[in-house]
Formats: structure tokens, sequence, C-alpha cells
């Protein structure tokens, strides 16, 4: 119920015309291939994450650090690795407001990759914690647009 | 219902990994000299720890719990990370970014239950 009071006031535009003006001029605008970029950063981050948790599945207990010189989470962190350069060189070049929501499509990705290839269960509820996080994620990034 | 420990692993993992990002942004704000100054940097140094330590808990939450549930986990970072540029950053919170943090707090309560 709270939420929903919250979604009204958010929705209500903010009535600064002069400072609005100004501030979608200091905006950046979003060239092509940064989107692309940083939607390939999505599908790399959350490849990492696969090969991280797969890595993490054939540990033995107990867990030790000499442990973790495994060769999928290796492969896992240097995926990540290039994630992480790919973002930065979209984010230089393009603005927070369009990137922030693609960054978080990993969500699903990773879900969608946990659920057909480590046979993990999802529920309903789970699904709607996915899309609820996906939104939230949306607009602290379109904040930067419509402040 | 994600057992306690883990969640309380991620929550620490989120919050050293924002901590690690405010000094990784310092450090940019403040690169200067030679490349050894840059590589001794101390806000370099101690972000780059808060970044280890971050990624040690969460890799110990992996262990022991679906990725699926704590790679969604890991999205309470963008509620530490706004607090703290509100602390140490001066940026402000308006109120999408409100709605957003509301969003991701109930995403996560609905991926915990």
């Amino acid at each position: 119920m709270m939420n929903k009071g919250r979604k009204n006031d958010a929705m209500k535009p903010t009535e600064e015309p002069g400072t609005k003006d100004q501030k979608n001029k200091l905006i950046k605008k979003t060239p092509l291939w940064a989107i692309l970029l940083i939607i390939i950063c999505t599908f790399v981050t959350a490849a990492g994450q696969y090969f991280i948790k797969r890595g993490m599945n054939e540990l033995v207990l107990p867990l030790t650090l000499a442990g973790l010189i495994n060769l999928s989470i290796i492969f896992g962190f240097f995926l990540y690795g290039i994630g992480a350069v790919l973002m930065i060189i979209a984010l230089r070049s393009g603005s927070l407001s369009v990137l922030y929501p693609l960054i978080s499509l990993g969500f699903i990705w990773v879900a969608f990759i946990s659920t057909r290839l480590l046979g993990e269960i999802l529920s309903l509820t789970n699904w709607i914690g996915i899309v609820s996080i996906i939104i939230g994620c949306s607009f602290i990034g379109l904040s930067e647009k419509y402040d | 219902m994600i057992r306690w420990y883990i969640f309380g692993l991620v929550l620490l993992a989120t919050i050293a990994g924002a901590f690690g990002a405010l000094y990784l942004k310092r450090t940019a704000k403040s690169m200067k000299g030679s490349l050894i100054n840059k590589i001794l940097d101390k806000n370099l140094i101690i972000g780059l720890l808060l970044y280890g330590i971050g990624s040690l808990f969460s890799l110990v939450a992996l262990k022991f719990e679906n990725v699926s549930i704590v790679y969604a986990l890991t999205s309470m970072s963008y509620i530490w990370i706004i607090f703290l540029s509100m602390r140490f950053l001066g940026e402000k919170i308006n109120r999408y970014k409100w709605f957003g943090i509301a969003l991701i707090i109930l995403g996560v309560i609905l991926m915990s239950l």
C-alpha cells in the first residue's frame, strides 16, 4: 500500500523549467554503440556469475582460500573483469538514465541461466521480486534525467 | 525462506562493495603524480581491499545458496551507494531515487521469502 503512495508521488513532474533545461543540456546523448556495449556487458557479467557459481559448486567443504584457485571461478572472475571494463567504457560516453535500466537486465539473464543450466528453481514470488528490482534500478537511473 | 546467515553475508558483501566504490571514486578524483604514486594511492588500496572482502563474502554465500537468489540480493548495493554518495559526495536523493530504493527493498524481500 505504501508503495502505491510513493509511486504517485514519484510520477508527478517536477516544476522547475529553468533548471530542467539546463540539466538536460548537461546530460550527454547516449550513442547506439554504448547501448549495445552495455547489453553485451550484462551478458558477459551474467556468464561470469554462472561460471563462479559452477566453480563454487565443485568446491568441497571446508572452504579455503587455496580452494578458490579453481578454473571455473578464475574464468568467471575474468569475465567479470571484462564486463567491468565494457561498463566503464559505455558509461563514459552515455548517460546513466539510459544505461542504468539496461545494466539491470543482468538480473534477468542470471535468473534465466541459473534456472536453465543450473537447475535452480524460482517461485512466482521470486520472479516478481526480480522485476521489482529491475524497475527499481531503472528509476534510480532515470532520476538523473527527471530530477 | 533464505537462511539468515546467507542474507547477512550478502548484506555485508554489498556494504563492503559500496564503500569500495566510494573509495575508488575518491581515487578517480584525486589521481595525480607518477605511476608509483597512483598504485600506492591510499584510497585505491582501501577501495580494492573492500571490493576483495565483499567478493569473498558473496563467494561464501554462493556456496550455500542459489545464484539466482544471491545475485538478485546484491542489488542492495545500489541502495548503499545512494546513501554513501549523499553522505560523502554531497549528491542529492530525489523522489525517483526514493521510489527506486523502495522497489529494490520490495524485490529483496520477495527474493528472500
